[in-house]
């Protein structure tokens, strides 16, 4: 169960006062005098919510369509695998392992998927989870590598982090996920970050963007792991949380109405429609890029 | 809602990984999504899983429940949004007017006024629910921005029934809510 909820926050803007009076007899009849706005936001307690996180697979799948090239320098080298000595580093690297695997195997650099395949596999044995990533699996990565596969390997990429996941959660232990989950978060916001320079409402920005609500059930479906490295960690994640927030307070867009809307498209797939595009302004993305930065080289270095 | 916690725990040790028993219709290109869900559900209980789906991916939900087959085709769920949404809340106010009368006296007296609140609400928007598609247990959409949705799943009782199998706990089923995702088709970036 995770946790519960219950918020009511109030904002109050007042647009305009605009007021004009005679004599009483002509005040018959009420007139706008005031215009206020004020936003209501609920959150109703419920022991039955589950907040889930989106793995680092399906980011850069979606980015797969965005014309951005393949940037090793982004990767945590594997050479580093070996100088993480406690559980804390060696989870949070597997976590930024498995992130560059995504977007390794998502650009086709088979060079770069061996290495970080063997550098997770290493560390799964290190942290006792190298039972949920079978022989198999290894064995398809082989083959799939030697034989310049990128979409199987794309696929057994999400396979690796998906079996790592669900051990961890069969075996309780809820403090290595949550590690894992938070290195990948973190990796995979550093890799988009890097992929090329502000540019206003570009895919990648709104990808950028997009990371607010994952970052929101991310906060949620840590808020119940026991370690206090993590637990500071997490506490750092606020300083991503404050920034994407600039939004809120910056923008009158933000109290429009948001229509929705489902259509069918040509494929007889519902469409969800309707409602605003998160956005990212250049100071939110470079102040996103330092903080980011910062966080992910002190897990590369191991601290 | 009280449980008894020992046995919620057994059940859920016992739930595990419940969506890689769902036996779905293969389909070109789904890959298993990690925000699936697998636990032991109250039956008559309502359970919320609140996921991330991004802009330009397909997505397939589908519930399932292999340790009890007399829930299957019995699950009823629907995708609901948290939407703002604003509405005029008119409200009438006393203010002071001051006038000059026939004597050029000023006067001050009390004169209504409307005063009128844009008031923006958080409100549930149901995306979908089964129940409008004869209760169909798989369900393929995709989104033209990325959102933050919720997952209800309602699951049923069984007539009073004794559950058929599987757990300790026995008014709990086994349920797996199995997400799965591609690429979909991209028609441009446009906002």
């Amino acid at each position: 169960m995770k946790s519960l909820f219950t918020n009511l926050f109030l904002i109050s803007f007042v647009f305009g006062v605009t007021s004009c009076s005679s004599s009483p007899d002509q005040n018959n009849s009420p007139e706008t005098v005031q215009e206020l706005t004020e936003e209501l936001v609920e959150e109703k307690s419920n022991d039955n919510i589950f907040y889930q996180v989106p793995t680092p697979n399906e980011l850069f799948a979606v980015l797969k369509n965005s014309n951005a090239d393949f940037n090793k320098e982004i990767l945590n080298d594997v050479s580093n695998s070996g100088k993480y000595l406690t559980k804390y580093s060696k989870a949070l690297n597997f976590g930024v392992y498995t992130a560059d695997l995504a977007y390794a195997t998502s650009q086709g650099s088979f060079e770069d998927a061996a290495s970080l395949f063997d550098a997770i596999k290493s560390l799964s044995k290190d942290l006792e989870i190298e039972n949920a990533i079978d022989q198999i699996i290894f064995k398809r990565l082989k083959f799939n590598l030697e034989n310049a596969n990128a979409d199987s390997l794309f696929y057994l990429s999400n396979e690796t982090y998906y079996n790592a996941f669900s051990y961890l959660e069969e075996n309780g232990r809820q403090d290595v996920l949550g590690m894992i989950v938070v290195g990948g978060w973190i990796e995979g916001l550093n890799i988009i970050l890097n992929l090329e320079p502000y540019i206003e409402d570009s895919e990648i920005c709104q990808r950028i963007a997009d990371q607010k609500l994952t970052l929101e059930n991310l906060l949620v479906f840590t808020s119940n792991v026991q370690n206090d490295k993590l637990v500071d960690l997490i506490s750092d994640l606020s300083k991503i949380e404050e920034v994407f927030n600039q939004e809120l307070e910056n923008s009158s867009d933000e109290l429009n109405d948001a229509e929705v809307s489902n259509l069918t498209n040509e494929d007889g797939v519902m469409v969800f429609g309707g409602g605003e595009s998160a956005s990212l302004s250049n100071s939110q993305f470079d102040q996103l890029k330092s903080i980011v930065m910062d966080l992910r080289t002190s897990i590369i270095e191991g601290n | 809602m009280v449980m008894p916690l020992i046995d919620f725990a057994q059940s859920q040790k016992e739930c595990y990984n419940t969506v890689s028993f769902c036996s779905t219709e293969r389909k070109e290109g789904f890959t298993k999504n990690m925000q699936s869900l697998s636990g032991a559900f109250e039956q008559g209980d309502t359970s919320i899983v609140q996921i991330i789906v991004y802009k330009n991916m397909e997505y397939r939900v589908s519930v399932c429940s292999p340790s009890n087959p007399e829930l299957e085709g019995k699950f009823q769920f629907k995708i609901a949004e948290d939407v703002k949404k604003g509405v005029w809340e008119e409200n009438t106010i006393y203010v002071d007017s001051t006038y000059e009368d026939e004597n050029f006296d000023e006067k001050t007296v009390k004169v209504p006024k409307l005063q009128r609140k844009r008031v923006y609400q958080t409100l549930e928007e149901i995306r979908y629910d089964n129940a409008d598609y004869e209760m169909s247990q798989e369900f393929v959409f995709t989104s033209n921005k990325t959102r933050k949705l919720k997952v209800k799943v309602y699951v049923p009782n069984s007539d009073g029934e004794e559950m058929s199998s599987g757990l300790s706990g026995s008014s709990y089923a086994c349920v797996g809510l199995l997400i799965e995702h591609q690429p979909g088709i991209v028609t441009g970036f446009n906002r």
